[in-house]
């Protein structure tokens, strides 16, 4: 299993992300009022999270796509712990 | 005193980061001896209406104490330097807090060859040493922890806020160590400098958030223009009604065009010539 997490994986609504040119991001999270920095395959990862795809879903659509990079298992599911724990997914449940 | 505005019966207002800001006392001010050198470059309201005091002295009967509100906050202070120290910051938080500008950095900030450098970082990591420090090399400092920033036909520009600097003892001795002079203690306040010269307003060209370690190798970390851009946001002064939200657009923009790094040094030295080579484009 790629994530604690239950059901489909949606981002919230209202924090926007900017994608920087060199490929970085920015999540802006109005209720903490706190930014969060995101590496290409993070903000990729955000993006993803549009709630069509569970965490298990979403790590073999990730890794299937970049089959070259090494590790993306745990560190797709980091990510997606990451924004569960920081409360930036709607309506996550942890199974 | 020749600001006294009519609306305050004894007070005093003066111009803060764009922003009229005053004060209001009651019996006798004898720390006012140490507070007006501290409040010297910055221009007295001379017209238009004065706000309503942002800090309130008020002196105990017997003239041996003195409460102190600001920022909803209130101290009794003994001592007319404490006073002072008190009611200096309270005015500066009052007048970051109403800044009219984009955004009011936590952050040293030097210039040269019509260039900004800017220091941000967190209270304790050596950015007041490092910025006066930087004179060595021909840096001329802006601020050490209160930077302005204001946008100017589509650039971000740092603008200078001659407040007087927070130099302990170990950072005056580093400093003389380094040949570079300080005028002070200002208004007779330990601990309270300005550099005999200040920088003028130019266009952010360089983002360093330094970290000194003791005993640290130098280490220069180039930062995502992401990183950079969260930098900035984590380092802007929260303003009246306008939170980071309002800020992203600025710190996005400076992101996008400001290369940012991270150094963490134990060595005056090692640092200099780090900022050096990235000033030149040439990070080591």
């Amino acid at each position: 299993m790629a994530s604690d997490l239950a059901g489909p994986l949606t981002r919230r609504a209202d924090v926007p992300m900017e994608v920087m040119p060199d490929g970085s991001a920015l999540l802006y999270d109005p209720l903490t009022d706190q930014g969060h920095v995101l590496t290409p395959l993070g903000a990729l990862v955000w993006d993803m999270c549009d709630g069509t795809m569970s965490a298990d879903q979403l790590v073999a659509e990730v890794t299937a796509a970049l089959p070259d990079v090494p590790d993306l298992i745990p560190t797709v599911t980091a990510l997606i712990d990451e924004f569960a724990r920081l409360d930036l997914l709607a309506g996550s449940a942890v199974i | 005193m020749s600001e006294t505005h009519p609306t305050l019966a004894l007070g005093f207002a003066r111009v803060l980061l764009g922003r009229a800001v005053s004060a209001r006392f009651t019996g006798d001010a004898p720390w006012l001896d140490a507070l007006l050198p501290l409040l010297d470059p910055f221009p007295a309201v001379s017209e238009g209406p004065v706000p309503a005091p942002a800090v309130e002295i008020l002196a105990s009967a017997d003239g041996t104490q003195w409460l102190v509100r600001a920022s909803g906050d209130e101290a009794v202070f003994d001592a007319p330097v404490e006073v002072a120290r008190q009611v200096e910051w309270g005015l500066f938080a009052a007048a970051v807090y109403d800044a009219p500008l984009p955004l009011c950095l936590h952050a040293g900030a030097v210039a040269r060859d019509g260039g900004v450098l800017l220091l941000p970082a967190e209270s304790g990591a050596g950015k007041t040493t490092l910025t006066l420090a930087l004179a060595a090399r021909g840096w001329l400092p802006l601020t050490d922890d209160l930077c302005p920033l204001d946008e100017r036909d589509g650039a971000m520009v740092a603008l200078p806020c001659p407040r007087c600097c927070h130099v302990s003892h170990a950072s005056q001795a580093a400093l003389a160590a380094r040949g570079v002079a300080l005028d002070g203690p200002v208004g007779g306040v330990a601990e309270y400098y300005r550099p005999l010269a200040w920088g003028q307003s130019a266009p952010l060209r360089w983002i360093v958030a330094p970290r000194y370690e003791a005993g640290a190798p130098l280490a220069i970390e180039p930062l995502s223009q992401a990183a950079t851009a969260a930098l900035i946001l984590h380092g802007s002064f929260t303003h009246a009604g306008r939170g980071g939200r309002d800020q992203w657009p600025a710190a996005l923009a400076i992101g996008r065009e400001v290369r940012g790094y991270r150094l963490t040094y134990s060595d005056l030295a090692a640092a200099f010539d780090a900022i050096d080579a990235i000033a030149r484009g040439a990070p080591p």
